[in-house]
């Protein structure tokens, strides 16, 4: 396999609504940032992938027929990815099969959404089973709060633990200029009486719903070393799915996020994550997500997530800080927010993550989750090549 | 088996969502002059010189954003047209009626729209002329251009 790296990334301003762009001008946002960052024009890219989540956020089937010209898709090898929350992981993944199969020296992945186009819950609850599914569709709160309710149960996880992930990454999201919310003020008692959306997760719990986009730039071996003087290389990516409706679904230890885990890191060489990994950007849609996912990353033994947050370990300045950037509990436009788990993990191992940078960073974990919780992403990146 | 069913084969349901969908720089200042003006805006991409028309933001071909409106038409030529005898049920008009392509007058892109005088007599190459909606009816969607005249 080729050696591939992250050279160049883009975010766009992510906000609850941007009414000064389109969504191809949203997606176009994101394109040039990364281009201009890669230090590279659109005519230099050999092939584009875009990501977007369901049809139905912004209404418009088939958006990358909508937002091909934007996005840079003209008389290029083109391709769409869709993989509901993973979409931007997946996009990124796909873009680095591109160059690691040696057909693409140069591909620009991009994703995003515009969530605010359309009612995100109503367009998610379009996602159940018809048949079976339905009458029980509440948007994601719902069926994620039954997940967290089972690694509660489980594990001893409090609502304490819930919120202080909560405030720790509303925290984070200070440092970070593409961050959403701005909440300087947030307090464990604040998320503690923050109205129920759906037990245990109340409203601070939440990530918000955001209008954004994100791209990144992917390069070989050779081409990453004389574009960038210190590229992300991607030394693992695995993008695993499981069933709906099966025996055995343990939504506490999501079997898929497992399996990724397990491939992401062997191709890593990656033998004991919790040691190994300086920092990690995980899909903490939810507060309580975030230590069922340090659990299936090796970050945290089984049933000891919640620990990580109690020692403080996870904050930055903390030994493995998780969500430098805010995280998705800071901004979420689905689409474009497992991109930016990647593109987070990539400034990181560059060097370049300005105040949200963790101090000597050399190897990152980007992972994503979507679907009905059964679809995972995870991404190893370092700062030196394999 | 055979025979009867045992239950239920077929569930029937609908979706119902409502969108807020943004126009954008390029589409928005096209549908205000539109609805304004009475005016059909492109937009000229500065790398190729076409003019674009329903204007994009970034000129597909030359990945440069468009700069500088140009009023296009309201005179044009057909460049293809087809007779529409099955309509769906959202369309704002009765079948048979025609959809062409026409290039407008200025503009280097066709545009797709409908003919709303003189269906039966439409031909490629034909001239055709916009029809506006009456000031004061005008909402801001592709329909305050009512379609295009058969000359």
């Amino acid at each position: 396999m080729r050696q591939v790296a992250v050279v160049g990334v883009g975010q766009t301003r992510c906000r609850l609504r941007r009414e000064d762009v389109s969504f191809p001008g949203l997606v176009r946002e994101a394109v040039t940032a990364a281009l201009d960052d890669a230090g590279i024009r659109l005519a230099d890219v050999d092939a584009v992938v875009f990501g977007s989540s369901p049809e139905y956020f912004e209404g418009v089937n088939h958006p990358e027929k909508w937002a091909s010209g934007a996005f840079g898709g003209y008389l290029k090898p083109h391709m769409r990815i869709h993989t509901g929350g993973t979409v931007g992981a997946s996009t990124g993944i796909a873009a680095f099969y591109h160059v690691a199969s040696g057909m693409y020296d140069l591909v620009l992945a991009v994703a995003g959404d515009k969530l605010s186009e359309g009612s995100v819950q109503a367009g998610l609850s379009t996602v159940y089973d018809p048949i079976l599914g339905r009458p029980f569709a509440c948007g994601a709160p719902s069926a994620v709060a039954l997940q967290c309710r089972i690694y509660m149960e489980r594990s001893g996880c409090t609502s304490l633990h819930g919120a202080r992930v909560a405030v720790k990454n509303r925290l984070h999201a200070l440092n970070n200029p593409y961050a959403q919310l701005r909440l300087p003020d947030i307090t464990v008692e604040q998320v503690l009486s923050s109205p129920v959306i759906a037990s245990p997760l109340r409203l601070l719990d939440c990530c918000p719903a955001s209008d954004g986009a994100c791209a990144m730039v992917l390069a070989c071996g050779d081409r990453a070393r004389r574009l960038c003087p210190r590229p992300a290389w991607v030394r693992g990516a695995s993008a695993v799915a499981e069933g709906v409706h099966y025996a055995r679904r343990e939504w506490d230890r999501p079997l898929a996020l497992h399996e990724a885990a397990r491939r992401a890191y062997a191709q890593a060489g990656v033998s004991d994550p919790r040691r190994q990994v300086d920092v990690a950007e995980v899909y903490d849609a939810f507060s309580y997500q975030e230590m069922i996912w340090y659990e299936g990353l090796g970050l945290a033994e089984e049933g000891r997530g919640w620990r990580l947050i109690e020692d403080g370990v996870t904050t930055l300045g903390g030994e493995l800080p998780v969500n430098p950037s805010g995280g998705v509990l800071s901004t979420n436009t689905i689409g474009a927010t497992a991109m930016m788990r990647q593109a987070e993990a990539a400034l990181q191992v560059m060097g370049r993550a300005q105040a949200r940078q963790v101090d000597g960073a050399r190897l990152a974990v980007a992972h994503g989750w979507g679907g009905a919780i059964q679809f995972h992403t995870v991404m190893v990146l370092s700062s030196e090549a394999p | 088996m055979g025979g009867e069913p045992v239950g239920p084969a077929v569930l029937e349901g609908e979706i119902h969502l409502a969108y807020r969908w943004t126009t954008g720089p390029a589409t928005g200042a096209f549908l205000t002059a539109l609805r304004d003006r009475g005016v059909i805006l492109g937009l000229r991409c500065p790398s190729c010189r076409r003019v674009l028309c329903p204007p994009l933001e970034v000129c597909p071909r030359c990945g440069t954003e468009t700069a500088g409106e140009v009023e296009c038409g309201p005179g044009g030529r057909v460049t293809a047209w087809t007779l529409v005898e099955a309509p769906t049920p959202w369309t704002p008009w009765e079948a048979p009626y025609a959809l062409i392509s026409v290039r407008l007058d200025g503009a280097s892109t066709d545009l797709v729209h409908a003919v709303t005088e003189g269906a039966r007599r439409v031909r490629t190459g034909a001239r055709v002329k916009a029809v506006f909606r009456t000031v004061g009816r005008r909402v801001g969607d592709i329909l305050d251009l009512e379609g295009f005249a058969v000359e």
